[in-house]
């Protein structure tokens, strides 16, 4: 993972450092409620799945992580400035038990509070593919036209 | 559009500032390949699946899409940027089709910047914006929005 933040900025790494155990508590450990305590009751939700609010966030991911054994969340990378915490990231195991799913590449835009609780998401998903069919959303079998993958680092 | 950096930060200021002509010269003023000869790298590395390696391949990307689609438009919601980072959530507009009421593509750019300023590297991840009938068309058809909140 590359953290990407001015370190000498006490607002974004304490911020980066809410989101990224919001992430390992929520997902990789499941547990969504303790994952969810440094996020408002009246968190503004703009993924078009769920509703507004933390109770709707600890529900959504209660279900999957109980539902999908495998699933599970690694950041690539995660930028923090100011009141804003962006985290691009490879959901895996969401919708299938497959050991070998891509999943899904996001990138999650949480806005923070001056106490550092999240009050605001946006976020933009799309399967991750593979390289035979690397833009499942456009259509099938469409290959890949570079070699570099979703997330690595090439530079 | 909400600008995210520290304004004390020249570089990050610069290279903001870079990504946004980027877009304008790229897709909204149709300067595809001007707009990529002056803030990309040749060598640039592309992991959008649709679109090869290097400055070239990315103009003549968007070059083709904006002499095909009269309304192809960009809009950038919010940028934050750090360091060498600029990432962009933006709303991409009438790029597959020219249809007035479109809403396009949400997304999200990831710039790698070289110590000039320059586009060395570039991530995304985009989705279909749909509308509150049929808010998931990635996930299956006619998914209702769970919230009235929008995807900027």
């Amino acid at each position: 993972m590359i953290e990407i933040l001015d370190t000498k900025d006490i607002r974004a790494v304490r911020n980066k450092n809410t989101i990224l155990d919001h992430y390992d508590l929520m997902i990789n450990k499941r547990k969504a409620e303790e994952g969810t305590r440094n996020f408002r009751s009246g968190y503004v939700q703009h993924n078009p799945l769920m509703g507004d609010g933390r109770d709707a966030l600890v529900r959504f991911f209660s279900k999957i992580t109980q539902e999908r054994v495998r699933s599970r969340i690694v950041v690539h990378r995660i930028i923090a400035a100011g009141d804003y915490v962006w985290a691009h990231a490879n959901f895996l195991n969401f919708f299938t038990d497959d050991p070998k799913d891509t999943g899904v590449a996001g990138v999650d835009i949480f806005k923070m509070d001056a106490e550092g609780k999240a009050i605001e998401h946006w976020d933009t998903l799309q399967w991750a593919g593979n390289p035979k069919n690397s833009a499942p959303m456009i259509g099938l079998n469409i290959p890949r036209a570079n070699l570099n993958g979703m997330f690595e680092n090439k530079t | 559009m909400i600008e995210i950096l520290d304004t004390n930060d020249s570089r990050a200021v610069r290279n903001k500032n870079n990504i946004l002509e980027l877009y304008e010269l790229m897709i909204n003023t149709k300067k595809s390949e001007e707009g990529t000869a002056k803030h990309v790298r040749p060598g640039y590395i592309q992991h959008n699946p649709l679109i090869p390696d290097g400055s070239v391949a990315l103009g003549q990307f968007f070059g083709r899409i904006t002499r095909e689609r009269a309304r192809a438009r960009v809009v950038v919601h919010k940028v934050i940027a750090v360091g060498d980072y600029v990432w962009a959530h933006v709303n991409f507009l009438n790029l597959f089709n020219d249809e007035p009421g479109d809403t396009g593509i949400a997304g999200v750019d990831i710039y790698k910047m070289d110590a000039e300023g320059k586009a060395v590297e570039h991530w995304d991840t985009l989705q279909f914006v749909g509308e509150p009938k049929n808010s998931a068309p990635m996930l299956g058809p006619n998914i209702p929005r769970a919230n009235p909140n929008g995807m900027f």
